[in-house]
């Protein structure tokens, strides 16, 4: 799961096939042959007729599906741009009609959709990576609810998901330079600042910091917040290996160390190594970070997109 | 042991609770009309089945209201129930003497079944029990299948059909998320379940009956006869053979030939009821009597050659194992016919050429020729079956040399009996011989003197009765020439009697057209025929119709279902079909234009702003006002000719129109209508002269908020 050149942000769909059609086929089968030879040795028309007419549900319920799945139109609508790896993402589908609808990559709960119309489907990637697309399982059982068909489709998502890292437990030693590690670094707010803004008041609050000009305004309480002296960005060096489960790993924990540091207050100058290079750059909220780490990949390993299934690479 | 176990329990685990009343309702409905398809058929008495079908239906409420809560102990309660269903079931049958026919079954098999269903009605509670429950009628529908013989079955079908297909539906509805089952999607599925069961029903091979294992025969309230070997008939077949009369009534089945005596001068007036029905291998005269005495006007069975009876009685019981009469042979494929009589007929056994064996619900038969009679009345409902020997010689055969054996000759006094004449004919031998001249074999003779009446003859019953005297084959060949199949049959017999060979005449049906859904010939009255039998050395009574060329191949079912498609098509009255669809093809065509026509006239506008646009290329945000792309259209088509407005003059007067407080004349809409289609051309005109490229990708052309609250144009 890594980002995808341009040119595979396309759709792609295989050929219906029956999804665990075997016993339903033998079944059938086995009452049809079971069937037709009483009705051909007792030789009564009727009974081979209703054997007939039994034939014509089984087959338009076995083979029908098929058609179904084949004509069943599902695109994405919409889909969020973040979301944390092991965490569910919603993406709301269009769907052509009633089907199920099973996430294969990223995995997830299967979505009955009842009807044409808008659906959410739920994702739940297991590991950081930017996602621009998603293969779904794709089956109807229509009209009978006999036999699964089933097709995969690769659809292109509303735009790229990044999938932060799970947050890890912080690691300044490992990360940070030693230089900035220790209470010396500890950025706190600064009380003798300039006025950055209003805030309502909550326990704990000097008193000294009510603004009461805000508080008329408001009507409640309302305290100044102040900008403390700028503090030098404490560096975060994120070097993922290149073994995919310890890069996971790495990434968790990369994070946990820049949700410590932007804890105490002091910005966070983030280097990862992308696509395009080593890149370096601040990161002010974990959500920034989580975009970043997704991203990341060993300077080991070459960048591979997997190709989608049946697509010529 | 473990592992099967545990297969078992999670087999049996109730499923979810299914909440589809409608799957609940269709899975219901197909069991109480397979119940009613059971009573329609004999299988069930009415009691019975009303009381099963209320209990049913209660147990299927019962089941939905506690299908949340299944109760454990109940399934126990209904799994001994059933069982006891199956044990009540063997006890009768080995009560019964075992299983001697279909009938002894079909009873107490319908009545298990509708236990079954009853008791399982009372723990439905998820998907999977439903569809037991529908899979189950269709077992019920099979048992009262196995004694439909006539198309009336149809609607139990098709009802039953119905039921379960709401309730696959239903059930497909279920499954997908609780989505409601579409009508357009029920008649498309319909269809297809249609044409593949047509199509199933095509390619299969029609049922055997030779393969029958039980030959069903039942006597449906008959009564033995007064007379032993006498004939009877009429509407409950037990009224006494009468004298024809000159409108044809015999008070057996209207047809003279189950009259004793075949009286060629008169016709009967037959009808297009369906008499009986006849399950069999392949389509054949199915024989009535044979008559060996010829009068000049009637054919009698004659007096019984020296040394015999005339009616011989088999007194064995059912199956009857028919002796062989002189001249007959067993030769041949074996051929089984069941006969289920439809109306009250004569007390004649109807059967395919050389009859063996007789399965028959009485003491005695009679046998006379190839003449067999029941010592009962037939009535409605009465079932016999046939095995008969049906030799079918080829030309060859036919017209080789006399084997040495068995049956070479035929013994004098039938000799005598099928070449007797009341006169000498010498105006018809001397025909016959001419027709025949160079003729060396039997086969040839007749089938020179069939085609000899095929073209100089022509068939009718419109002609009036003979006068007594007058001799029916004199006044057919010399007088008239016209007549139908008794006279015509009976002319080529008494010509080939003329000429030494022996012939006699036959009645009975020919086969009736072919049900490919019951596997049944279904013979009309219309159906019956006269026909002549001439004896081959070696292969005994052969028959041949002059009358007409009745189709002897068996037809298969697609050739059938194909056959009566394209007869349905003919009867159609094809020009007012044309004309009505025609006609709603038109209103369609108006409808859909009234239904794409803009409702307002902010809305016509707004219509022929955006198809100029599109001419043109222009491409505006999704957001976009008619009045911004308006300008992006004057923009492309520059300014307005004199007399015409630009694009932003007519979506402001729209925007005005509908959102401010301007009023707009009728007259200045249709000008300002006018002026949008002009509008229109003129994009047209200036797209055909200036290629532009594709318009970029991106946002899709703007559809503008369309003004409310206009006038209609």
């Amino acid at each position: 799961m890594r980002a995808a050149p341009a040119g595979h942000r396309r759709r792609f769909e295989s050929f219906p096939l029956p999804h665990r059609a075997l016993g339903p086929v033998l079944a059938a089968a086995a009452t049809f042959a079971a069937w037709t030879a009483v009705a051909h040795n007792s030789g009564s028309g009727w009974v081979q007729t209703l054997g007939a007419i039994l034939a014509g549900f089984f087959l338009v319920g076995l083979v029908v599906p098929g058609f179904a799945t084949r004509r069943a139109r599902v695109a994405v609508a919409w889909s969020p741009a973040d979301v944390t790896a092991g965490q569910p993402a919603i993406i709301e589908l269009t769907t052509s009609g009633s089907l199920r609808v099973g996430p294969v990559s990223p995995a997830g709960p299967v979505l009955l959709t009842g009807a044409a119309g808008r659906r959410e489907l739920r994702i739940v990637p297991d590991h950081r990576g930017v996602l621009d697309r998603v293969v779904l399982d794709v089956s109807s059982a229509a009209p009978f609810g006999l036999v699964w068909w089933t097709k995969h489709v690769t659809l292109p998502l509303a735009q790229p998901l990044y999938v932060a890292p799970r947050m890890g437990l912080g690691d300044p030693e490992a990360f940070v330079e030693a230089s900035q590690v220790g209470d010396g670094q500890r950025r706190v707010r600064d009380e003798s600042g300039e006025t950055s803004g209003v805030r309502p008041y909550l326990p704990g609050d000097n008193r000294r910091s009510v603004h009461w000009p805000a508080t008329a305004h408001a009507g409640e309480l309302m305290v100044r917040e102040l900008e403390g002296p700028r503090a030098k960005p404490v560096t975060v060096r994120a070097e993922l290996p290149s073994d995919e489960a310890a890069a996971e790993r790495v990434a968790e924990r990369a994070l946990g160390t820049v949700a410590q540091v932007l804890h105490t207050g002091a910005p966070v100058l983030l280097l990862t190594n992308e696509a395009a290079g080593e890149r370096s750059g601040l990161v002010a909220t974990t959500g920034q970070a989580g975009r970043r780490l997704a991203q990341a990949q060993s300077p080991l390993s070459a960048f591979q997109v997997p190709p989608p299934p049946g697509e010529a690479q | 042991m473990s592992r099967a176990i545990n297969a078992i329990v999670r087999a049996n685990r109730a499923g979810p609770p299914e909440n589809s009343i409608v799957l609940r309702v269709a899975a219901v409905g197909a069991v109480v009309v397979s119940i009613a398809a059971c009573v329609a058929e004999g299988e069930l008495n009415r009691p019975v089945a009303i009381a099963s079908s209320v209990a049913l239906i209660a147990g299927s409420v019962f089941s939905y209201r506690r299908r949340a809560n299944p109760m454990s102990w109940l399934k126990l309660v209904l799994a001994v129930a059933a069982l006891g269903g199956f044990f009540w079931f063997f006890l009768h049958i080995s009560r019964h003497g075992g299983v001697t026919s279909i009938a002894d079954v079909l009873g107490p098999l319908a009545l298990l079944f509708t236990w079954i269903q009853l008791t399982h009605s009372f723990d439905t509670p998820s998907r999977r029990d439903l569809g037991f429950t529908l899979a189950g009628s269709a077992t019920l529908m099979a048992v009262a299948a196995a004694q439909a013989v006539d198309t009336s079955f149809a609607f139990y079908v098709l009802v039953w059909g119905c039921c379960c297909l709401a309730g696959l539906m239903a059930m497909w509805g279920s499954m997908a998320g609780g989505s409601p089952v579409r009508v357009q999607t029920g008649v498309i599925a319909l269809l297809g379940v249609v044409v593949a069961s047509a199509v199933v029903v095509a390619v299969l091979p029609a049922p055997h009956a030779s393969t029958t294992v039980i030959f069903p025969s039942d006597l449906a309230g008959d009564v033995p006869i007064a007379t032993p070997n006498g004939l009877v008939g009429g509407a409950n077949g037990q009224e006494p053979v009468h004298a024809a009369t000159a409108d044809g009534a015999t008070r057996v089945g209207g047809f003279l030939g189950f009259a004793g005596p075949l009286n060629t001068a008169v016709r009967g007036t037959l009808s297009n009821q369906v008499v009986l029905r006849v399950r069999a291998d392949k389509p054949t005269f199915w024989i009535a009597e044979t008559f060996n005495h010829w009068t000049g006007q009637s054919w009698v069975p004659g007096p019984a050659p020296p040394g015999t009876v005339q009616w011989q009685a088999v007194k064995s019981g059912s199956p009857f194992y028919l002796p062989l009469s002189a001249g007959n042979v067993v030769r041949g494929s074996p051929d089984v016919q069941t006969f289920y009589l439809a109306a009250g007929g004569p007390n004649l056994v109807f059967h395919a050429a050389t009859a063996t064996t007789v399965w028959f619900p009485a003491q005695r038969l009679y046998v006379r020729d190839d003449t067999i009679l029941a010592s009962t009345s037939l009535g409605p409902g009465s079932v016999y079956t046939v095995a008969s020997a049906v030799a079918n010689p080829t030309k060859a055969e036919l017209e080789a040399p006399a084997p040495r054996g068995v049956n070479s000759t035929l013994p004098a006094g039938v000799l005598a009996q099928s070449t007797q004449l009341p006169h000498p004919y010498p105006d018809v031998a001397r025909l016959a011989r001419s027709i025949t001249a160079g003729k060396t074999t039997t086969y040839a003779k007749v089938l020179a003197l069939e085609a000899w009446i095929g073209a100089h003859t022509r068939y009718t019953t419109d002609i009036p009765p003979l006068l007594p005297g007058q001799d029916t084959v004199h006044q057919f060949l010399f007088v008239s020439r016209r007549g139908y199949c008794e006279q015509i049959s009976t002319s080529l017999a008494v010509m080939l009697r003329t000429l030494g060979i022996p012939a006699r005449e036959a009645t009975g049906y020919v086969p009736g057209p072919y049900n490919p859904i019951t596997d049944l010939y279904d013979v009309e009255a219309s159906d019956a025929h006269a026909w002549v039998q001439v004896w081959f050395p070696g292969w005994g009574w052969q028959s041949f119709d002059p009358t007409a060329q009745v189709p002897l191949a068996n037809p298969s079912p697609a050739d059938a279902l194909a056959h009566d498609a394209l007869g349905a098509l003919g009867q159609l009255p094809l020009i007012p079909i044309g004309v009505v669809v025609l006609a709603a093809g038109a209103l369609t065509v108006v409808l859909r234009r009234r239904r794409a026509r803009p409702a307002t006239w902010t809305q016509a506008i707004s219509f022929e702003l955006l198809e100029a646009a599109r001419r043109v290329g222009v491409v505006a945000p999704d957001d976009a006002t008619l009045s911004q792309l308006a300008e992006r259209l004057d923009t492309v088509l520059g300014p307005a000719p004199p007399g015409e407005l630009s694009a932003t003059a007519l979506a402001t007067a729209a925007e005005e129109a509908a959102y401010g407080t301007v009023e707009v004349t009728d007259s200045n809409r249709s000008e300002l209508i006018i002026a949008a289609r002009r509008l229109r051309r003129r994009a047209r005109r200036t797209a055909k002269h200036d290629v532009r490229p594709d318009p970029p990708p991106g946002p899709r052309p703007m559809t503008p908020r369309q003004p409310a609250g206009a006038g209609r144009p």
